[in-house]
């Protein structure tokens, strides 16, 4: 018997990514981002979550795509890197599945070239490929800072 | 240790308590009254023994008194010595008040101490106490020293006056006589007494707890350990159990009461049963493992097979091998969250493999004590809903080819109409038979072209005769000119030909009236058509805003659709951070967000299927609103029907005019006959311009293409150029002149000389003659 791992999920423009579903605390729909001055780029904001400030950043800038505008069909996900909380805004949110260790392909035998550090492995279910996202490496020191800061 | 006695009695059977009770009962009991009697047996025994001590020691007091007063010492040892030898173990000691003995039954022990042979501590204190007091001890003193037991009776003797010769007056007490009487004989008898009375009370114990054991046993052990026999039979599941114990005491009650609870079980079975039984619909219970423990007949025919096959054989999965069994089985989730499932529909398979819709109800079967024992599941086949579904869906085809078929017939209908306005009446519009209002708009659009054209054909026909009528006055215009002798005949065909066209120019009057109202009949026809249009778009409106706003609801159950799969998404999460313990609700997320899933895909299917609607009933509606502009076009045609028909009325008006001119110039001819000439050119002028009307009503009348029926030929006439020549011959050979045409007349009768006023009267009377 193989070990299992449950994933959640998502698409950016059309790819779809997973996370551990440990790593997620909930996921809720898109609300106003309220934008903090003098930010630009990778985080877009903040949001008031019950009475707690998340900072919001979105992945298309890491990922180097093209900005879309939100919409209410727009899902923020609610994560904790390495003890800070924080959400990030997808496309829309597919669903939960679970990945049989088989099923995963680590980061080293990838080709050359495409290798990112916080790309967990290329999961397999379905002739549908699922690039697992490492939360913790996500984001970069620098980045983190900027988090830290804001 | 009070526990360990507790848990004894429970572990042991009533048989062993009641004996052990009995044992302890009977035995206390007779052991008390065995003390009892044994210790008032002993007491009697001493006190009968202390009696005779007593006695003996008065008896010898009596007797040495007298040889002790008078200082005989040797009858007083003579007395003590029979005593000794008559009464075997009795002692006697006779002591001083200094405890010395004087006197004894055994001569040895005299000058020695008394206590040294009394043992009893309690003994000498009470003879120490009678020297004193001179008062004797109020008991006798037992005392045992084994093997030898003796009794023992004290006696102080008193200084009396008898004494004082010896003793002096000093003394109180002199001394004390002391009997020692053996005991040992009568303890011997207390005991083998006791003994045997012990012995008797054992076996008497033993008895009469046998005897209680077996009453007891007999009248309520048995009888009891039988009863719970019989429960134990009922708790295994055996509810046919009787119990039969017809006494009238505690038991019997209870076992009475037993069978009234067993018959009161077996009514509830068998209301159950009835109502297990009375549910038509197929039903079916399983135990937990899924197996079937019950199935009605309507379930084994549903699924085409029997209830023996399958009863306790076969699981739940095996026989209906639902769509379900893996993703959500009812019965399964209903036994898990003991929440009956109402409502959901599935499918099944029979053995043949046929697919069986179906609405199933499920909900668990529990014990009193909450304890889930199976579930059942109620099935309602709705093969026959499902069937009337694609009949519903069939009919909207229909409807939609219907709708399409209309349109063929309208656009068919609108052609037929667009012929008929460039005047083409050969046409006809098939009726497509179904006689529906499009075929009776058709048959009325017939039947008004028909008359149209009957109108036309009328029309068509009058004016021929018109021209007929012209050529006859042309002709008679020519005789009148080549020979004016025949003017008479002339005039007479003139006037018939006139009276002809008047006839035939009220005929006409009278049809194109008829025409004009059935041309008002079809505009109302039109109208009516119209307004059947106009409701059809009203409707067509009404679907537009329907869709509209199944089109909003359809927003509002995604945006829930949404929401629903977030929490799910959110429940999955929670279901993981709780790990083991979240595995059941992790499934129920599971199943939560296929929901989800099932519900974004069914209603994103709804607004294809809204949209589709949408785009036909746009369709519909540009139908329509061809459908409208195919009436306005019949409408429009039928005006131009009515404004040809005034055409009509005008050139028979000016045909009337014409007409009179002529009754005028024939008139004139036989008023004025000698203004032959001039008559003659008015009456070509008069069909000259009766001529171009005429020409003008044919030409009109030519638009119209008719049937071969409807057509009349005049061959070999031209109307244009017959009528100018013989005008131009009568002109240019013959002119005329009134004179010639009087000489004529004159040299026709000659012999009559008659004044010019005179000939003028006999040719008006031969004009009115004619």
């Amino acid at each position: 018997m193989s070990e299992t791992q449950e994933y959640v999920i998502f698409l950016i423009s059309e790819q779809i990514y997973g996370i551990e579903i440990l790593k997620i605390k909930e996921v809720v729909s898109y609300r106003k981002i309220t934008p903090l001055p003098n930010m630009k780029g990778l985080i877009k904001g903040i949001i008031n979550l019950r009475g707690i400030i998340l900072p919001i950043f979105d992945l298309r800038e890491k990922f180097h795509l093209q900005e879309t505008p939100y919409t209410p069909f727009h899902i923020i996900i609610v994560l904790e890197i390495l003890g800070r909380v924080m959400g990030v805004v997808v496309d829309e949110i597919s669903d939960v599945v679970e990945l049989f260790s088989e099923e995963v392909q680590d980061t080293s035998n990838l080709p050359p070239g495409i290798k990112a550090e916080y790309i967990q492995g290329i999961g397999k279910k379905e002739h549908e490929l699922i690039v697992l996202l490492n939360v913790d490496q996500l984001l970069s020191p620098e980045e983190l800072e900027i988090i830290d800061a804001a | 240790m009070t526990n360990g006695i507790t848990k004894l009695l429970k572990r042991t059977g009533l048989r062993v308590k009641i004996f052990v009770a009995t044992i302890i009962v009977v035995g206390v009991f007779t052991g008390v009254s065995l003390y009892q009697s044994l210790s008032s047996y002993t007491q009697s025994v001493l006190s009968l023994v202390a009696e005779s001590s007593q006695s003996l020691l008065e008896n010898t007091y009596s007797a040495i008194k007298y040889p002790m007063s008078i200082g005989d010492s040797k009858t007083v040892e003579k007395q003590l010595k029979d005593i000794k030898d008559h009464m075997e173990g009795v002692e006697v000691y006779i002591s001083d008040f200094r405890q010395i003995l004087h006197y004894a039954s055994e001569e040895s022990r005299i000058y020695t101490n008394i206590a040294h042979y009394l043992w009893e501590k309690e003994t000498k204190e009470a003879l120490a106490d009678a020297l004193k007091t001179g008062q004797p001890p109020e008991k006798s003193f037992t005392e045992i020293k084994d093997p030898d037991a003796f009794l023992i009776t004290i006696k102080p003797l008193l200084n009396e006056s008898s004494c004082h010769h010896c003793h002096g007056a000093g003394q109180k007490v002199l001394g004390a006589m002391v009997v020692k009487h053996p005991v040992k004989d009568v303890y011997a008898a207390i005991t083998s007494t006791r003994n045997r009375l012990i012995m008797i009370s054992v076996v008497g114990i033993i008895g009469m707890i046998l005897v209680i054991n077996f009453l007891f046993n007999r009248l309520v052990t048995k009888r009891i350990h039988w009863l719970a026999e019989k429960t134990s039979r009922v708790s295994a599941g055996d509810i046919t159990v009787e119990v039969h114990d017809d006494s009238q005491d505690s038991i019997g009650w209870l076992t009475g009461n037993f069978n009234q609870m067993i018959r009161n079980i077996r009514d509830r079975m068998e209301y159950a049963n009835s109502l297990k039984i009375g549910i038509s619909d197929p039903f079916f219970m399983v135990d937990p493992d899924m197996k079937l423990t019950y199935i009605n007949e309507a379930a084994a025919e549903l699924m085409g097979s029997r209830v023996e096959e399958v009863l306790g054989k076969k699981t739940c999965r095996e026989v209906f091998k639902s769509s379900v069994c893996d993703t959500g089985c009812p019965v399964k989730k209903a036994m898990e969250t003991g929440e009956a499932t109402i409502g959901s529909k599935v499918t099944i398979k029979d053995v043949k493999g046929r697919e069986i819709p179906i609405v199933t109800s499920a909900a668990a079967l529990r014990d009193s004590s909450g304890k889930i024992l199976g579930g059942f599941e109620i099935i309602r086949d709705i093969t026959k809903e499902v069937e009337a579904e694609s009949v519903l869906r069939d009919s909207y085809l229909k409807e939609e080819e219907a709708k399409k078929k209309l349109q063929g017939r309208v656009e068919g209908l609108s052609d037929i109409l667009a012929k008929i306005s460039d005047g083409d009446f050969t046409v006809k519009a098939e009726a497509s038979g179904e006689n529906d209002a499009m075929d009776q708009l058709v048959q009325k659009t017939n039947k008004t072209v028909g008359h149209m054209e009957e109108l036309v054909g009328q029309t068509k026909r009058a004016a021929l005769t018109v021209v007929n009528g012209v050529r006859h006055i042309s002709e008679g215009n020519q005789e009148l000119s080549q020979r004016t002798q025949q003017q008479a005949a002339t005039v007479e065909e003139t006037s018939a030909t006139v009276e002809q066209l008047v006839s035939n120019i009220s005929q006409n009057t009278a049809n194109t009236q008829r025409a004009d109202s059935l041309s008002k009949e079809a505009v109302a026809v039109a109208m009516e058509g119209g307004e059947t249009v106009e409701k059809t778009a009203q409707a067509m409106t009404g679907m537009a805003e329907g869709s509209r706003k199944i089109v909003e609801m359809m927003d509002l159950i995604n945006e829930i659709t949404f929401q629903t799969n977030l929490l799910s998404i959110n429940a999955a999460v929670e279901a993981a951070r709780a790990g083991e313990q979240g595995r059941g609700f992790a499934v129920v997320a599971n199943e939560v967000r296929n929901l989800a899933k099932r519900s974004s895909e069914a209603s994103k299917d709804i607004q294809n299927l809204v949209r589709d609607i949408m785009a036909q009933v746009n369709t519909g509606k540009e139908w329509v609103g061809q459908l409208e502009n195919g009436f306005k076009k019949i409408v429009q045609t039928i005006k131009q029907v009515s404004d040809a028909l005034s055409e009509v009325s005008l050139a028979t008006q000016e045909s009337s005019r014409g007409i009179e001119q002529i009754g005028q110039a024939v008139d004139e001819m036989g008023d004025v006959i000698e203004h032959n000439s001039s008559l003659v050119d008015d009456l070509a002028g008069a069909t000259e311009v009766l001529n171009e009307k005429a020409g003008l009503l044919q030409v009109m009348t030519d638009k119209f293409t008719l049937h071969d029926h409807g057509e009349i030929e005049v061959e070999g006439f031209d109307f244009k150029k017959s009528l100018p020549v013989p005008k131009k011959e009568r002109r240019g050979t013959k002119p005329p002149t009134t004179k010639s045409l009087r000489e004529e007349l004159v040299a026709q009768h000659p012999a009559e000389e008659k004044p010019e006023d005179l000939i003028e009267k006999e040719l008006d009377e031969e004009f009115e003659e004619f």
